[in-house]
C-alpha cells in the first residue's frame, strides 16, 4: 500500500499523485514516468542531491511511476513527494498513513517554497490527511482553518519527523481579523474631484463598471487606485478564493481583507489577461477577481483583448480551454477603465490646446466604442484642475475613505437582501427584462424618462443601464424607491451624455 | 443631350471656370467646337493642352451622359451657370464655377439673408461654443448659415444650426457624393436634409489639397458676411476672410487670446479692419434682425435658492468644476453634484469640457 501523495494544480484545484517507487538492482539510475513536464522529470538530480545530503544513500535502478498515468504533471512541487518515496522505498523512513507532500528540493535538502500550497492545503482538508509544506508556505497553509500541515525547513526536518525522531510542530491556523488596512490613497488625499469620488462610491456601492475620461495629470490613475479603499472587506469565502487564486499563480500576498488591485498595461496579451498557457494559469483578470481590474490607456489595448473581456464579465467566470484541458476560473472583476479624451490628451483642456488631426481624434473616438462600452455602465469625466482651482478649493478635501466603504457596505447590503432570492448580489448584475419589473419606480420617474429621452438617442440597453445605476444611487440614499434625481445623476453617466463635450 | 450643359459638364471636368467660357465665347458660338474642332481648334486656346486632351478622353466615353446618369441615380442634381437658380452674386466672380452639383432638401441658396462661418478643424473648447451660438442664432434668426461643412468650426456651426431649424448649405471640397471626413456622415445627412450639400467638384471627387482653397472662393462670394470663428495665422479661413474682403464683403472676426494660436488669426483681421464679433445682438443689429426676446433667457422662476445660487455662480465665472463651485457657493460637492445633474436635466447648465460645467444660457 502506497501513502505518499504529491499534487499537481489543474486550475484552482489540486489532482492527487500518487507516486510509486520500485529500487531494482543494477547500475544506478533514476527514471521518472507518467507524463511529467520538464520540471517533475529534472527532479530526479534534485531528488538525489537532496536525498545524499540528508544522509539516505540510493543505489540501484529507480524507476518512479506518477500515477494516474494520464494527467499531465507540472512543477516543482512534485519534489519532495518523490524523495519521500525513495526514502521509503529504500527502507529508510516508514509511512503508515496516506500524507500529501508538497516542496520544490534545493540540493543541500533544503525546501523552496512552490505555488500551489494554498490549494494543496484545501485538497488535505477536504480529504482529511495530512500535509507537509516548506517553511516558505506555512503563511498560506496557515489561513486554511482545519487542516493538519507541517511546515519544514528542509527534507532532514521531515525525514527526522517521520522517523519519529524529531517532530515537527503544526502550522497554527491564523484567524484573519475583520480589520483592513487603511485605504491608500485615501479619498481624502485626493484634492477636488468630487465628481468623480461620487461616481467611485456608486461604481463601489452596484459593482458597475466605470470609465474616467481625463487629460494627462488629470489624476484618473490615483482615482481608479482609491477605489479599492472604498470597497468593503472580503468576506471569509470571498478571501479563500482570492489566496487559492494567488496561491496557483504563485503569487506572494498580504493577509488581509483588502480586495485586490490589479493595473494592467496594455500591451498585454489575451492569455495574461485572461489566463491560458500549456499550464492553464490564471490571467489578471482572475488575480482581480472580487477586487479591481485597472485598464489604463483603454483605448490603447488590442481589439482582441478587449473583445475576450467581454463574455468574463458578463458570466463572472473565465473558461480557459487548452489542449491540455479547460477550467474555470472566477472573474469577478469591477472593471475601470482610463482614457484620454483625444490621443494628445488634451481635447477640451481649458489651458492646453488639443493638436490632433480630425483623422486621428476620429481613429482614437472609433477605439473607444464599441460593444465593451455596454459593460461599462458609468462615464466619468475628470477635469485636470488649475492651479488657481486647486486654490480655490482649499483645504477641505472631503470624507475620509472609511466613510464612504460603511455606505458602501450598507448598500450592498441592501442590494442583497432585495435580490439574493433571485440569485443576485448587486445592481450591475440584473437582468434587463428583470429589472423594468423590479426596480420599483415613483410615478413621476417614467414621465421623466420619457422627458428625458425626447433629447436623446437611448436603447433599450443603455436604458438599463441607466436604471441599474439609478437604482444603485436610490440605494445608497437608502430610498426604497428610484426617485427622479436618481435618473438624473444616472443620466448623468451616460456614454453619450459624460462625453458630450469631446464632440465638437 | 442638352449640348451647352454638356460644354459645362466637360469645361468643369477639367476644372476650367467662367473665364475659360468666356473666352471660349469670345471665338466661337458653337459649343460643338470644344470636343469636336471643325473648322479652327478654339478650345485650344482656352484650355492646356493636358486639359483638353483629358477632356476629349473624357468625351469619347461618354463621361458627360454618364455623370448626369450617376448623379439622377444619386439624387443628385446638376446646377449649370446659365440656371436662374445659379446665385448671382458667384456668377459675378470672374472664376465662378460653371457647375454646381447640389444634394439636398432646399432647391436654391435662400433670398434671404446669408452669412457664412468659418475657422479651423481643430478649435479649441472657446472655439466650439462660440461655433455654437453662431450655428444657433443663424438658424432662429432664418440666416442661411454657409460654411465648409468640415470637421471643427464648420461642422459645429451647420450642426447647430440644423438643430435650431434653420437652413445650412455646406460647400464641399470633394464630390457631393463623398463623406469627408467620413466621421461627418450623419453631419452630411443633416445639411442635406435641412438645406444642402454643394460641390462644384465632379460626382466622385476625392478630397485632394488644392481642392478645399479653391471652394474657398464659394464661401466668401454666396455670403453677404463672413464671420471667422477661429483661426491661426495660416488657414484656409484666412483664405476665406481675405476673399471676401476682396469682394467687398463684411467680415466679421471673434477676438480672442493673443497667446492662443487659433485666435490670432482672427485678431489680425479685426486689427486689419475687420468687425469685431462682440456679441450676438450688435451682429444682428447690423443685419437689421431685432434679436426676439426669448422666455429661457431670464433665470427661471421655479429654482430654489441653491439653485440660484450655483447659477449666479458659473454666470459670473463661466466654466468651472464642481469642486470649485462648491467652494464659491459655499456648499458640500455632494450637493453641488445633486443640484447640477438636476440643472443639467432641466436643461440650464451643462458640461462644457471634461467635469466642467457652463451655463447654458451663455451660448
Amino acid at each position: 500500500m502506497n501513502n505518499i501523495t504529491g499534487l499537481t494544480l489543474y486550475g484552482v484545484n489540486g489532482v492527487a499523485v500518487e507516486v510509486e517507487v520500485e529500487i531494482t538492482g543494477g547500475l544506478f539510475a533514476i527514471s521518472v514516468v507518467g507524463l511529467a513536464d520538464t520540471a517533475v522529470k529534472e527532479a530526479r538530480e534534485r531528488v538525489r542531491a537532496a536525498l545524499r545530503a540528508s544522509g539516505v544513500t540510493v543505489r540501484g535502478r529507480v524507476a518512479i511511476n506518477l500515477a494516474p498515468a494520464d494527467v499531465p504533471k507540472e512543477g516543482a512541487l512534485l519534489d519532495l513527494p518523490i524523495a519521500v518515496g525513495i526514502a521509503c522505498a529504500s527502507g529508510c523512513v516508514d509511512l503508515p498513513k496516506k500524507t500529501l507532500f508538497i516542496g520544490e528540493l534545493a540540493l543541500d535538502g533544503r525546501l523552496r517554497a512552490v505555488r500551489g500550497a494554498v490549494p494543496a492545503a484545501f485538497f488535505a482538508k477536504e480529504n482529511n490527511i495530512e500535509l507537509f509544506v516548506p517553511a516558505g508556505n506555512a503563511a498560506e497553509v496557515s489561513l486554511v482553518d482545519g487542516v493538519t500541515a507541517y511546515a519544514a525547513e528542509s527534507l532532514q526536518d521531515v525525514l527526522a519527523h517521520l522517523r519519529g525522531e524529531k517532530k515537527l510542530d503544526a502550522v497554527v491556523p491564523h484567524l484573519i481579523g475583520e480589520n483592513t488596512p487603511a485605504a491608500d490613497p485615501d479619498f481624502a488625499d485626493i484634492k477636488g474631484q468630487a465628481a468623480a469620488k461620487r461616481a467611485l462610491e456608486i461604481a463601489a456601492a452596484g459593482h458597475h463598471n466605470i470609465l474616467f475620461i481625463g487629460s494627462p495629470g488629470s489624476g484618473k490613475t490615483l482615482l481608479a487606485r482609491a477605489l479599492k479603499g472604498i470597497l468593503p472587506p472580503l468576506s471569509d469565502e470571498e478571501l479563500m478564493e482570492v489566496f487559492l487564486l494567488r496561491s496557483t499563480a504563485g503569487l506572494g500576498f498580504d493577509i488581509n481583507r483588502e480586495r485586490p488591485f490589479r493595473s494592467v498595461h496594455h500591451t498585454a496579451s489575451t492569455v495574461s489577461i485572461c489566463g491560458g498557457g500549456q499550464a492553464l494559469r490564471p490571467g489578471e483578470i482572475s488575480l482581480a477577481s472580487r477586487g479591481v481590474l485597472f485598464l489604463d490607456e483603454f483605448p490603447e489595448f488590442q481589439r482582441d483583448v478587449i473583445e475576450a473581456l467581454r463574455q468574463p464579465l458578463e458570466d463572472g467566470s473565465i473558461t480557459v480551454s487548452r489542449a491540455s484541458g479547460s477550467v474555470v476560473y472566477p472573474a469577478k472583476v469591477l472593471v475601470v477603465a482610463a482614457c484620454n479624451p483625444c490621443p494628445c490628451g488634451f481635447a477640451g483642456d481649458s489651458e492646453k490646446q488639443c493638436i490632433c488631426t480630425p483623422n486621428a481624434l476620429e481613429r482614437y473616438r472609433r477605439k473607444l466604442s464599441g460593444p465593451i462600452l455596454d459593460r461599462i455602465d458609468i462615464h466619468v469625466a475628470v477635469p485636470r484642475l488649475t492651479p488657481e482651482e486647486l486654490v480655490s478649493i482649499g483645504s477641505e478635501n472631503g470624507e475620509k475613505s472609511e466613510a464612504v466603504r460603511a455606505r458602501v457596505t450598507y448598500a450592498r447590503k441592501v442590494q442583497r437582501e432585495r435580490w439574493s432570492r433571485f440569485g443576485f448580489q448587486c445592481n450591475s448584475e440584473i437582468p434587463e427584462k428583470f429589472l423594468r419589473k423590479n426596480a420599483s419606480m415613483k410615478s413621476d420617474v417614467k414621465d421623466f424618462i420619457l422627458g428625458a429621452l425626447k433629447n436623446v438617442s437611448l436603447s433599450g440597453r443603455g436604458l438599463a443601464r441607466v436604471l441599474r445605476v439609478a437604482r444603485t444611487i436610490a440605494d445608497l440614499a437608502g430610498a426604497a424607491r428610484i426617485e427622479v434625481p436618481h435618473v438624473a445623476e444616472a443620466m448623468s453617466y451616460r456614454e453619450g451624455e459624460a462625453t458630450a463635450w469631446m464632440n465638437g | 443631350m442638352d449640348e451647352r450643359l454638356k460644354f459645362f459638364l466637360l469645361l468643369n471636368y477639367v476644372n476650367a471656370n467662367k473665364s475659360s467660357a468666356a473666352k471660349f465665347f469670345a471665338k466661337s458660338d458653337d459649343v460643338r467646337e470644344l470636343w469636336r474642332p471643325t473648322r479652327t481648334d478654339v478650345a485650344a486656346d482656352v484650355v492646356s493642352e493636358k486639359s483638353l486632351a483629358a477632356l476629349r478622353k473624357a468625351n469619347d466615353t461618354a463621361w458627360a451622359e454618364n455623370e448626369l446618369e450617376r448623379a439622377e441615380k444619386m439624387g443628385i442634381s446638376v446646377m449649370t451657370i446659365d440656371d436662374d437658380n445659379y446665385p448671382d452674386d458667384l456668377a459675378n466672380l470672374k472664376d465662378a464655377p460653371l457647375i454646381l452639383y447640389w444634394k439636398g432638401k432646399a432647391e436654391k441658396f435662400p433670398d434671404t439673408l446669408k452669412v457664412s462661418v468659418v475657422g479651423t478643424r481643430r478649435m479649441s473648447a472657446y472655439g466650439r461654443d462660440v461655433s455654437r451660438m453662431m450655428g444657433r442664432m443663424c438658424g432662429e434668426n432664418d440666416i442661411a448659415l454657409i460654411s465648409g461643412g468640415a470637421w471643427g468650426v464648420d461642422g459645429t456651426s451647420q450642426n447647430e444650426c440644423c438643430d435650431a431649424g434653420g437652413a445650412t448649405f455646406a460647400i464641399l471640397g470633394t464630390g457631393v457624393d463623398i463623406v469627408y471626413p467620413a466621421a461627418n456622415r450623419t453631419l452630411f445627412e443633416k445639411i442635406s436634409s435641412c438645406g444642402a450639400l454643394v460641390s462644384e467638384f465632379p460626382i466622385g471627387s476625392k478630397g485632394l489639397p488644392w481642392r478645399f482653397p479653391q471652394r474657398n472662393r464659394i464661401v466668401a462670394a454666396l455670403a453677404q458676411k463672413t464671420i471667422v470663428v477661429e483661426a491661426p495665422m495660416k488657414s484656409g479661413s484666412m483664405i476665406t476672410a481675405r476673399l471676401a474682403l476682396e469682394l467687398g464683403k463684411e467680415v466679421w472676426a471673434v477676438p480672442g487670446q493673443i497667446f492662443n494660436s487659433n485666435s490670432q488669426g482672427t485678431n489680425r483681421l479685426i486689427y486689419d479692419g475687420a468687425y469685431p464679433f462682440v456679441d450676438e445682438e450688435t451682429f444682428l443689429a447690423s443685419c437689421g434682425i431685432s434679436q426676439k426676446k426669448k422666455p429661457s433667457e431670464d433665470i427661471p422662476e421655479n429654482l430654489t435658492d441653491d439653485e440660484r445660487n450655483i447659477i449666479n455662480a458659473l454666470h459670473e465665472n463661466g466654466t468651472m468644476p464642481v469642486d470649485s463651485i462648491a467652494a464659491a457657493v459655499g456648499m458640500t460637492c455632494a450637493d453641488i453634484l445633486k443640484y447640477i445633474t438636476m440643472l443639467s436635466a432641466k436643461g440650464y447648465v451643462y458640461m462644457s469640457a471634461a467635469g466642467r460645467y457652463s451655463l447654458k444660457k451663455n451660448l
